[in-house]
């Protein structure tokens, strides 16, 4: 506590109530001149900032967010023009020098980037870069630099600050780097942080952390926070007010309660209504809102919105609306029809109202497989491990150890089912899906695929003829496309190496295209010509012409923006059901995987900790890993996000070259603390083997859904239909 | 359909051509290599052809740029030096650069011994001190019954074997990024072969490189000629090249300067202008280098 003392004079928390503002940015217009013309990114921008405020700025890619923090930074390119007013404390910044700038930047107003690995020197100890950050706008002796380094590292959480401030940044994690980056923000007590997508690049039980510090730095320093991000969840667990950004503009802000719950703009609504919730009805599908994001190189004449807005008439296309306040005391929206909106409370629901629900579907398509070939096994996994090699030194190699990245893992997949896996990053949900796609024999255990032992694949025939059943989806869309081909060649490629007949490749290409729901004019197209979601179809589709039976979806919709994702998990959705395809979907955003998935396996460096059906685990997490995750994962819902209790493992995750021995958790599981200490040596000790878990549903695990027209949170029905069996590897699941 | 499918060529070619300097290399080198190829009709003399009554003549309206110690006209043999050097240019540049995408692309693909393997070769060959062994080998076989036709396809395939091992350094590293890329991996799991998916995959994707790589090849290719055949280990007589005028002709440099002047200015007109068509290029593929300025 003194710390936080020494950090900011106790006078400053009573300023906290006086609500100056220090922060005035009116008009603001960013152009970018580039080849194809001026690119016109944030246009008529304004919005105040007062001291101790968070306010978060939300919006997809390319809806000019972080060009407006570069513009209040000073810190656009070259080829950026900036037009209107930055004021801080009454000072005008645009056009301001370079050195003018200078003198505030880091002290005024600091900066948290989104790339943690990009955003320090990598030849310099964290120590100097923090002293460097301190003494650039404070005399202080080297001493009393380091010393204050020394607690600010305290202050953001790094275990050990007198040791680690000799850290080079490469020994440090994604998250303890920007823990760092924290630090250096708060080193001289800024008024402004601006903090541009800090989390996105972090694991959610990174995230969790990662946003705690962020929050208590601005607490302790009263600064205000203007936090850039797409993560809806993110807002409503941090922000008190926020703006929503399309195409350069505002379109609506306001307090995140009134934002959330009664939101006036149809985009927002949009947003909001695409992302699966934990607690709504899973087979309803996601609303998704239709179309890509305008280009800002025309500025539109109407709303910018009108070309994918349900409620658009013509009076959107007169003229760009602008922001009106709606309610009292201080929520905007720029939409013409916010009347209407208001007066028939209007929701997403009967705006962007799912074409299809599963079950729609269901009733209406004739599955290609008969249905007796159901729980036929599909994939079956028996104590895969996939271990690799750590070579050092270039002539003479030798072995210095092994990484565990699939250290045993059993799993098993149905027809026409979906498995979701699920882990952060470095868990080895990635060498799984590889080791099954490589067709070849795993370091040990048995891979079957529809009944073949991989591992007794003797002709390359009969690979070949394995291989047509099984395709995968990549995370990146505009990685997995080859720049140089048409979506044509593309599409047709796979039909091509197995030699189908030339002339109805033609006819299957088209096929395939509307399937995934693009018309002919995209054929002759490029890759770059495609927006995230087209090209993520044009993946799917391709995917699909060998006319697989497995579909491995490798985090399919995790790069894309939140309100294409919704079209794509729909489609999908779509797909299986239509074709009788079986999913192995992999993925790190729980409520999608929850929304998408049948049953799901919880993925522990190398190993799987818990398994069951989604009903299941959701409601009755067994495994203290499992509980950390979902209370970690955010939710877009202000009221129940702020509320809840948070469960958040401890520091980081080991390597898995050195995995820890007993329980692979032990070393972050937050209930070890309560065991006594012979249960405890069993953690470290004994590593623990999948066993059923406890039947007994928590309801308060439960989560209920706000609803807008009766205005409280309400209990959802979830019919109970736990089939399948719920096994976690803890010793103490009873008793944690 | 044909529309869209140029789009990106067209972008090329109006990147390409707002370089002015690239424009006038390229009009310069059309105008040469027409030149080379239409010779025997532009002079009434052949190249081998020996007027008696000219020896050692400056420039004349019979003789455009004179005549050599033996009566050969001067302007015959430009005509004829320039389209030996062009050629062996071109082939070695196209050689060495196919041996060098190949043996990179293939390299950093498969990875392991293959690599290891064609790495110490290419170290190897670095290191070799090439001009002295071309010089050597070049020479010995001018020397031989064989020599005359046959001994510029051989210093050809010198020039190329000594000549692919930096763009093949270059290749394999590119090679090594674009594998990173997943259309790759989703190409292996189509079932697509390694071959297959180097030069349908792989190879367009660095294409851009390969053919900046190739017209540099070409300068290289006739200027390491030309340095060879100064020292009289090039083309031998009575086949000429640039580089073999230059030679003989910068002996007599002081008093007989048309000997020199002629070849002298051509090849560095060549040189120039392919170099200029290489910049313009990798400027139009690569429009965020530096050298291509703002916008």
């Amino acid at each position: 506590m003194h710390l936080i003392q020494a950090l900011k004079p106790p006078a400053k928390a009573e300023e906290r109530i006086v609500t100056t503002t220090i922060l005035d940015v009116q008009n603001l217009h960013v152009r970018y001149a580039n080849e194809a013309g001026s690119l016109h990114a944030v246009r008529d921008v304004s919005f105040s900032l007062r001291a101790g405020e968070t306010l978060a700025l939300v919006g997809e890619s390319g809806s000019g967010k972080s060009a407006t923090a570069l513009a209040i930074m000073g810190l656009q390119p070259d080829s950026a023009k900036v037009d209107g007013s930055i004021r801080l404390y009454g000072e005008q910044l645009v056009g301001a020098t370079d050195i003018a700038l200078s003198t505030l930047r880091g002290k005024t107003m600091a900066m948290v980037f989104q790339d943690p690995l990009s955003a320090m020197t990598p030849v310099y100890t964290v120590g100097e870069q923090l002293v460097e950050s301190i003494q650039v706008h404070q005399t202080s002796s080297p001493q009393s630099a380091r010393q204050r380094a020394v607690e600010l590292l305290d202050l953001v959480g790094i275990p050990e600050p007198h040791q680690r401030i000799n850290a080079y940044p490469h020994e440090f994690s994604g998250g303890m780097r920007q823990r760092v980056l924290i630090a250096m923000a708060i080193a001289n007590n800024p008024d402004v942080i601006i903090a541009d997508e800090p989390t996105t690049a972090l694991d959610v039980t990174i995230q969790a952390q990662v946003l705690d510090v962020l929050q208590k730095a601005c607490e302790q320093t009263n600064a205000a926070l203007l936090l850039i991000t797409h993560d809806l969840g993110v807002v409503a667990r941090v922000a008190e007010k926020a703006m929503v950004m399309y195409a350069g503009k505002i379109v609506e802000q306001g307090n995140v309660n009134a934002l959330f719950y009664d939101s006036q703009m149809p985009y927002t609504m949009g947003l909001l209504g695409s992302l699966p919730r934990v607690g709504t009805d899973k087979s309803v599908a996601l609303s998704a809102i239709e179309g890509n994001p305008p280009s800002l190189l025309t500025p539109p004449t109407g709303c910018a919105f009108a070309e994918r807005c349900p409620l658009v008439d013509a009076a959107c296309r007169q003229q760009e609306p602008s922001l009106t306040k709606v309610t009292e005391p201080d929520h905007w929206s720029a939409c013409v029809h916010h009347q209407i909106i208001k007066r028939d409370s209007i929701t997403h629901a009967d705006l962007f109202q799912p074409k299809l629900t599963t079950e729609s579907i269901a009733t209406k398509a004739s599955p290609v497989n008969p249905p007796d070939s159901q729980h036929a096994k599909v994939l079956e996994m028996s104590a895969v491990k996939k271990h690799y090699p750590l070579f050092k030194g270039g002539v003479f190699r030798r072995r210095v150890g092994t990484v565990y990245a699939v250290d045993g893992i059993d799993l098993t997949l149905y027809q026409g089912e979906t498995l979701g896996l699920v882990g952060e990053s470095g868990c080895g949900k990635s060498t799984t899906t590889l080791s099954i796609l490589d067709l070849e024999p795993p370091t040990h255990g048995t891979i079957k695929l529809f009944g073949e032992n991989v591992n007794q694949l003797d002709s390359q025939q009969k690979r070949l003829a394995l291989r047509r059943k099984l395709q995968i989806v990549f995370q990146d869309p505009m990685s997995s496309l080859d720049p140089r081909m048409s979506v044509f060649d593309l599409v047709a490629e796979p039909l091509r190496v197995f030699n189908d007949n030339p002339d109805t490749v033609d006819n299957r290409v088209n096929e395939l295209l509307q399937l995934v729901g693009l018309d002919a004019s995209y054929l002759a197209r490029f890759a770059q010509q495609l927006s995230g979601g087209q090209s993520q179809r044009v993946c799917i589709a391709r995917a699909l012409a060998l006319e697989p039976q497995l579909l491995i979806l490798d985090e399919p919709v995790s790069a894309l923006d939140v309100s294409i994702r919704a079209g794509i998990v729909n489609l999908l959705q779509e797909l299986k059901l239509t074709l009788g395809l079986s999913y192995l979907f992999v993925a790190h955003d729980l409520a999608l995987v929850r929304h998408i998935a049948d049953r799901v396996a919880v993925m522990y460096l190398g190993r799987i900790v818990e398994t069951g059906t989604v009903e299941a685990v959701y409601e009755n997490p067994t495994h203290p890993y499992t509980q950390c995750l979902l209370s970690a994962m955010p939710i877009a819902d202000p009221k129940l996000e702020r509320s809840r209790a948070r469960q958040i493992p401890l520091g980081e995750l080991p390597s898995p070259a050195s995995p820890p021995q007993g329980c692979h958790f032990h070393t972050r599981c937050p209930k070890k603390i309560g065991l006594s200490s012979e249960q405890q040596r069993m953690c470290v000790e004994v590593s623990p083997s999948l066993k059923p878990a406890a039947s007994m549903p928590m309801s308060q695990q439960q989560m209920p859904v706000y609803d807008k027209r009766t205005g409280s949170h309400a209990k959802s029905e979830t019919t109970k239909t736990t089939t399948g069996v719920h096994t976690a590897a803890c010793h103490f699941s009873d008793f944690v | 359909m044909v529309e869209t499918q140029t789009k990106p060529k067209r972008l090329l070619l109006a990147r390409f051509l707002r370089n002015k300097t690239a424009v006038v290399g390229l009009i310069i080198i059309v105008t040469l290599i027409v030149i080379a190829l239409i010779g025997p009709w532009l002079s009434p003399f052949a190249y081998n052809d020996v007027d008696r009554q000219a020896y050692l003549k400056p420039p004349s309206w019979q003789h455009p740029m004179g005549t050599t110690q033996s009566g050969r006209d001067m302007w015959a043999l430009t005509l004829h030096g320039l389209r030996k050097s062009l050629v062996i240019g071109l082939v070695v540049a196209i050689l060495s650069t196919s041996i060098a995408a190949i043996v990179g692309a293939f390299a950093a693909y498969y990875g392991g011994w293959f690599e290891r393997f064609s790495l110490w070769i290419i170290d190897l060959l670095l290191v070799i001190p090439s001009f002295l062994l071309i010089a050597l080998v070049a020479s010995n076989s001018a020397g031989s019954a064989s020599g005359g036709a046959s001994s510029w396809w051989l210093l050809v395939l010198l020039l190329t074997l000594f000549g692919w091992m930096l763009s093949a350094r270059v290749v394999r590293s590119l090679t090594l990024s674009v594998k990173q890329n997943e259309y790759i991996t989703a190409a292996r799991y189509m079932g697509l072969s390694g071959p297959k998916i180097i030069v349908r995959h792989i190879l367009p994707n660095i294409a851009s490189l390969l053919i900046i790589d190739a017209t540099l090849n070409v300068s290289g290719a006739i200027l390491a000629e030309t340095s060879l055949a100064y020292f009289g280990f090039g083309v031998q007589p009575p086949d000429t090249s640039l580089g073999t005028l230059l030679g003989d002709g910068a002996r007599q440099l002081s008093s007989f300067p048309w000997l020199f002047a002629g070849p002298a200015t051509i090849i560095v007109l060549l040189i120039l202008s392919v170099n200029a068509v290489g910049d313009g290029l990798r400027d139009a593929f690569d429009p965020g280098s530096k050298a291509s300025g703002k916008g």
